[in-house]
């Protein structure tokens, strides 16, 4: 159980008609470690996906399983999915309507010609690990979409696969479902320890379930890392406004200063002075400044320092309960606030808008 | 082929053409011709228009029984319906002997004439229109017609100006089908017109294919001048359907608003009610009941079994006749529920070259009339190697080609309504391609394709146009048992013929309802 095999993709490419679909992408899954495929839709996710699973041919490019390559345009070796030892988990569930439980559970099993009084073994412990026992004879349009799910994802684990494929399983699910089936599935993906690939476009699911997240556009990959490092150390705008529940504040300005510490002073075109860390960017460039509502901070009085906040007035507030937001006009620029400060602000009040350097992401523009 | 020997064969002429729009005996087939097709497009659509929108937008009561009834003129062969209304508007008929004995009035009504004609085909037609504008009448968003309400319009307001206008491309191309149907029309006008001197282009094609000796050359003219009748109607017809062949219907049930009509409820029921009764049962009870007679005439009814005892104990064509009809509609059915299958999953799930080509040959028969078909088939085989004319396998081949359609509509919607993760699941699971097809995709398109099958069978039983053209001594299918006695003269035996037949093939599709749940207008 514990010498699971790691996935690997190098250089791969697939086309339709025109559309570069999935263009030269390559990484790698550690043992039992589950990673995500983010992105937009049509960003490439499913389709490398299910270049993995075997259920598309990629044009360039191979897919290793453990130390197995089972597709490469180069040997022209290409594994049927049935060979790969896989299983996949689908967006619509594709429960088998015309079998019940059980038979949709056991298919793969029987396939494998494992003994029946073991099958029933096994059926009957994956249930009871999905919380669906005593449903073995029930069919699956009997069933309610979070109990299809369930389904699907028992008839997965029960082969005891080398890998574990997720084609946005929760999509389907309304809003409050799939939130608790987040947290479910990510305990007990840390029970079965199996490695996976989980594509999705929801940032807030990749945060939840991954350990490491890559996040594509356009059929690249644009980065990766661990959910923390892209929400703090973005690469670029677009992974900064795809991460996190709002997009950040992005305000135009110019590198003025940087040292050797990394620390720099930016000044925005409304001519408010921002302390941030940075790199890779010279003095005298055009940059963005990203600015999280989460990160911001709505005072009354002027703060002491000379940098760093910025001075408009309220423009509208909604009260959300657990925060407000206020949306702040600063000149030319409205700024969105997520506050969960006691204190409230009236439309029409001047206010200071403030945050820490360590807080904010700084591109070239 | 067709267009070859239309040409004169080897020395390239447009003689027959020439002959075929001058010669005055010609010109007057046109005409009635246009007359027929008009007249019955135009009955068609008025029953079918009127029903579909009593049944989807009103409360009648039973409309689900109403449904059912309404499509059952399409499973009597015109044939037949030919035949039996015969018995209500011909000389002796119904009409005629009440009118005599309560008015005095003799002979008001003729069987052998346009009219006549053109009312056998429309209500043979009116199930296509129905089904054409009440799917498209169930597929309408009822939001559309809510938002005109709450606009403050009236239920007849609603109906005429939002209703009618939405769903007028799916009554346009079912009126179109129905038109191009009409025009390439054979069996009624053979029945009730050609003796009489009144010709369509079909019968006439068919007196020239039979004649001695064959003009197969204007036949073929006249053929290609159909041709391109239909082909206009079918090319609107999909112009009008463009990309909408293949709609599934949504899970979501639609619920319009229905209108209300209050006391008259159950009076417009009876009145659907009374329009099947005339439309469908009274012929069939005449047809049954002269089938008892030794000869058709009410003012002096005398009751007997003996045709009845003629065609199931003495003629011997009618066990033949039953013998080829069931083995060539298994056949048929069978062998197109099988190629449909294969062409719909390579058209549907694969990237095959060509496969679009192929999607679009397998739905060309819908726009040829069989009746040039069939001419081209004659000439075709007579002149190929292979020995399969004088057999039956011309009709096998003739059938099959009708048939395609209806087999791909049924196994490419039953395919796409499979979704393709289904498919991808089983493969994930570790089954094979072979396995994969064997126990998740057959089983999910079991019904559909059961549903074409029957669809075809039905069809096929009660085929007449292909197989009087195509006939060959020792091959009669039922149909030309039936249509020879007509033409020998045993109207009464061949009642009972037709009888025997409507009685097959109701329970045919009772059977298939209770065994594999087939349901009748899913597929027509």
């Amino acid at each position: 159980m514990w010498n699971l095999p790691t996935v690997g993709v190098r250089n791969l490419e697939k086309h339709f008609g025109d559309v570069l679909a999935v263009d030269d992408v390559s990484f790698e899954v550690e043992d039992s470690k589950l990673v995500t495929l983010l992105g937009p839709s049509g960003c490439g996710k499913t389709t490398t996906l299910r270049c993995i699973a075997g259920l598309e041919k990629p044009e360039q490019g191979e897919v290793l399983i453990g130390e197995k390559v089972v597709s490469s345009s180069k040997d022209g070796v290409f594994v049927p999915p049935e060979k790969r030892g896989l299983s996949m988990v689908f967006q619509s569930y594709a429960v088998w309507p015309h079998m019940s439980v059980y038979d949709n559970i056991s298919y793969g099993l029987k396939i494998k010609k494992i003994p029946k009084v073991e099958i029933d073994r096994k059926v009957k412990q994956v249930l009871s690990l999905v919380g669906l026992s005593g449903l073995e004879d029930r069919y699956a349009t009997k069933l309610s979409g979070g109990q299809q799910q369930r389904v699907a994802l028992a008839r997965s684990i029960v082969l005891e696969p080398a890998v574990l494929l997720f084609d946005e399983p929760l999509s389907n699910l309304d809003a409050r479902l799939r939130e608790s089936m987040r947290f479910e599935l990510k305990d007990l993906m840390s029970k079965l320890a199996i490695t996976s690939v989980y594509v999705t476009h929801d940032q807030s699911e990749a945060m939840v379930l991954s350990d490491r997240i890559i996040l594509m556009e356009k059929g690249k990959i644009v980065q990766e890392g661990t959910p923390l490092e892209l929400y703090r150390k973005p690469k670029n705008q677009f992974v900064a406004s795809f991460l996190g529940s709002t997009s950040p504040n992005f305000l135009e300005g110019k590198l003025l200063e940087i040292h050797s510490d990394r620390s720099g002073l930016v000044e925005l075109e409304n001519g408010a002075q921002i302390e941030c860390y940075l790199s890779g960017i010279s003095e005298g460039e055009r940059v963005i400044v990203a600015l999280r509502p989460e990160d911001l901070k709505i005072l009354s009085d002027m703060p002491r320092s000379r940098v760093n906040y910025l001075n408009g007035r309220i423009g509208s507030l909604a009260y959300l309960g657990d925060h407000t937001e206020y949306k702040v006009q600063v000149q030319n620029n409205v700024i969105l606030v997520k506050s969960d400060s006691f204190e409230l602000f009236d439309v029409n009040e001047e206010v200071y808008v403030v945050t820490e350097p360590h807080r904010i992401n700084v591109f070239r523009a | 082929m067709l267009t070859y020997g239309s040409l004169g064969r080897a020395q390239l002429t447009l003689r027959y053409y020439l002959e075929a729009v001058t010669t005055p005996k010609l010109i007057e087939t046109f005409a009635n011709t246009l007359v027929v097709t008009v007249g019955s497009t135009a009955i068609a659509s008025a029953f079918g228009i009127l029903y579909a929108l009593v049944t989807s937008r009103t409360n009648i009561p039973h409309v689900a029984t109403i449904e059912t009834l309404m499509i059952f003129p399409f499973f009597v062969s015109p044939l037949i319906g030919a035949m039996a209304w015969n018995f209500v508007l011909g000389p002796m008929g119904l009409v005629n002997y009440l009118s005599s004995t309560i008015f005095g009035l003799e002979k008001i009504v003729d069987s052998y004439n346009l009219v006549a004609i053109s009312w056998v085909m429309g209500l043979y037609f009116a199930p296509f229109v129905f089904l054409f504008t009440s799917s498209g009448l169930k597929s309408m968003n009822p939001a559309l017609e809510e938002a005109s309400a709450m606009a403050g319009a009236g239920s007849l307001r609603t109906l005429l100006g939002v209703t009618l206008p939405v769903v007028a491309p799916s009554v346009l191309s079912g009126i179109l089908l129905v038109f191009v149907s009409a025009a390439s029309h054979f069996s009624v006008p053979l029945l009730l017109g050609r003796h009489k001197g009144i010709y369509t282009i079909t019968t006439r094609i068919f007196d020239l294919m039979s004649g001695y000796p064959a003009r197969f050359e204007l036949a073929a003219a006249l053929s290609i001048l159909l041709l391109s009748i239909t082909a206009i109607g079918m090319y609107l017809q999909r112009r009008q359907i463009r990309g909408r062949e293949f709609v599934t219907v949504t899970g979501r049930g639609f619920r319009p608003r229905l209108i209300d009509l209050g006391k008259w409820r159950h009076p417009v029921f009876f009145l659907c009610l009374f329009y099947l009764a005339i439309a469908f049962a009274l012929p069939l009870i005449m047809l049954v009941l002269s089938s008892f007679t030794p000869y058709f005439d009410l003012r002096n009814l005398q009751l007997t079994t003996s045709n009845w005892q003629f065609i199931l104990f003495q003629h011997p064509m009618t066990a033949r006749g039953i013998k080829n009809s069931f083995l060539l509609a298994l056949l048929t059915a069978t062998a197109t529920t099988f190629l449909a299958l294969i062409v719909s999953f390579l058209v549907v799930r694969t990237k095959v070259v060509g496969r679009s080509i192929l999607d679009y040959l397998s739905m060309m028969p819908v726009g040829i009339p069989i009746t040039g078909f069939a001419v081209a088939l004659l000439y075709a085989w007579i002149q190929a190697p292979i020995p399969i004319y004088g057999t039956i396998w011309i009709l096998f081949v003739a059938y099959m080609t009708m048939e395609i359609p209806y087999g791909m509509r049924a196994s490419s919607s039953a395919l796409r309504q499979i979704d393709e993760e289904l498919e991808g699941a089983s493969r994930m699971c570790g089954g094979s391609w072979l396995h994969t097809m064997r126990k998740i995709v057959l089983p999910l398109m079991k019904p559909g394709l059961m549903a074409g099958w029957v669809m075809i069978f039905v069809s096929s039983v009660r085929e007449s146009t292909a197989s009087i053209l195509l006939q060959s001594y020792g091959n009669e299918v039922f149909s030309i048992v039936l249509y020879e006695r007509w033409v020998e003269g045993g109207f009464t035996e061949c009642s009972a013929l037709a009888a025997l037949q409507v009685i097959f093939i109701f329970a045919v599709i009772l059977i298939s309802r209770k065994v594999v749940g087939f349901e009748i207008g899913k597929i027509v």
